[in-house]
């Protein structure tokens, strides 16, 4: 059942960083570029999340995918901090 | 290590999620008020993470918690368009 | 000069215009005001999708230009929500009319709002 959520949250996530994506390229706005890494980064611990628990049970990923994570909410806030009024 | 990274990323979540929260009240679209909850559901599962570290039966809702926040953004998205898109 | 703007008029098109179209919409409801429209009507009138023109004119009823009757399909006519908007529409309508081309690089020089743009952003459907 969890493998479902975590590629459920992955996808999700991917959506979020394309239509942001998308929607840089038409208008530059640089906040949904940080958007998108975020989301991206958050895609792809749900990515990691999934190998290390039913994929690669025997390495310990958590530190990696938490840190992927904690970097894309960091851009995240970069963008909401310095790219909004 | 863990636990820091963690606590970091919770507050990371909320810092975003109180910005939605503004971008809510300025713009009066319902996206940015799922987006907040859904950050701060994911704020509240790291810091449950963080608290619960022996994680073999805990991870079963937390799992629940992180399905519930991805949830709120898909809503959020399909709200979006169809508040805007009149179907006969 | 010949390009001065009045800041009100400025301030107005920063506030409510997005697109020339929308601003061509309004101006066109506003030529006739006391008839009722429909989406399709003002599609063909525009030569856009009868959808868009449906979201066009919802969208300038919430900024309090339009009325609608509630009927299917919902029917919108030219009424500003006060006598203050309402000038505000003539006097854009009157500078549009006299230097169209100042006005068009306004609405198109517009500064973005990110947050806006953020919630644009998952429109799946594109809108001009």
């Amino acid at each position: 059942m969890s493998e479902a959520v975590y590629i459920l949250c992955a996808l999700t996530s991917l959506v979020c960083a394309v239509l942001l994506v998308r929607a840089y390229r038409r208008n530059g706005v640089p906040l949904l570029f940080w958007s998108a890494l975020c989301f991206l980064a958050l895609s792809l611990e749900n990515v990691v999340l999934f190998l290390d628990v039913f994929i690669f049970p025997e390495v310990n990923l958590t530190v990696p995918r938490r840190l992927v994570a904690l970097g894309g909410l960091s851009l995240l806030l970069y963008g909401l901090i310095w790219k909004t009024k | 290590m863990e636990q820091l990274i963690l606590g970091a990323t919770a507050t990371a979540f909320a810092v975003a999620g109180l910005f939605f929260l503004r971008f809510w009240r300025d713009t009066g679209d319902r996206l940015f008020l799922l987006f907040a909850l859904s950050f701060g559901l994911m704020s509240f599962g790291r810091c449950g993470l963080a608290l619960t570290q022996e994680f073999t039966d805990a991870r079963n809702y937390w799992y629940v918690l992180r399905l519930f926040s991805f949830s709120l953004i898909l809503i959020a998205i399909v709200d979006k368009n169809r508040a805007r898109d009149p179907k006969p | 000069m010949a390009d001065e703007i009045p800041d009100q008029i400025r301030q107005f098109i920063a506030e409510h215009f997005n697109s020339v179209e929308q601003l061509e919409a309004l101006l066109l409801l506003r030529a006739d005001p006391g008839r009722d429209w429909d989406a399709v009507q003002l599609s063909q009138a525009l030569y856009t999708q009868p959808v868009a023109a449906a979201m066009r004119l919802a969208d300038l009823k919430a900024r309090g230009f339009l009325t609608v009757a509630e009927s299917s399909p919902p029917r919108y006519r030219y009424q500003p929500a006060n006598p203050d908007l309402g000038s505000r529409i003539d006097l854009l309508a009157e500078v549009y009319r006299e230097r169209r081309v100042t006005v068009i690089t306004l609405i198109y020089s517009r500064p973005i709002d990110p947050a806006q743009a953020f919630a644009d952003a998952f429109r799946l459907r594109k809108e001009s």
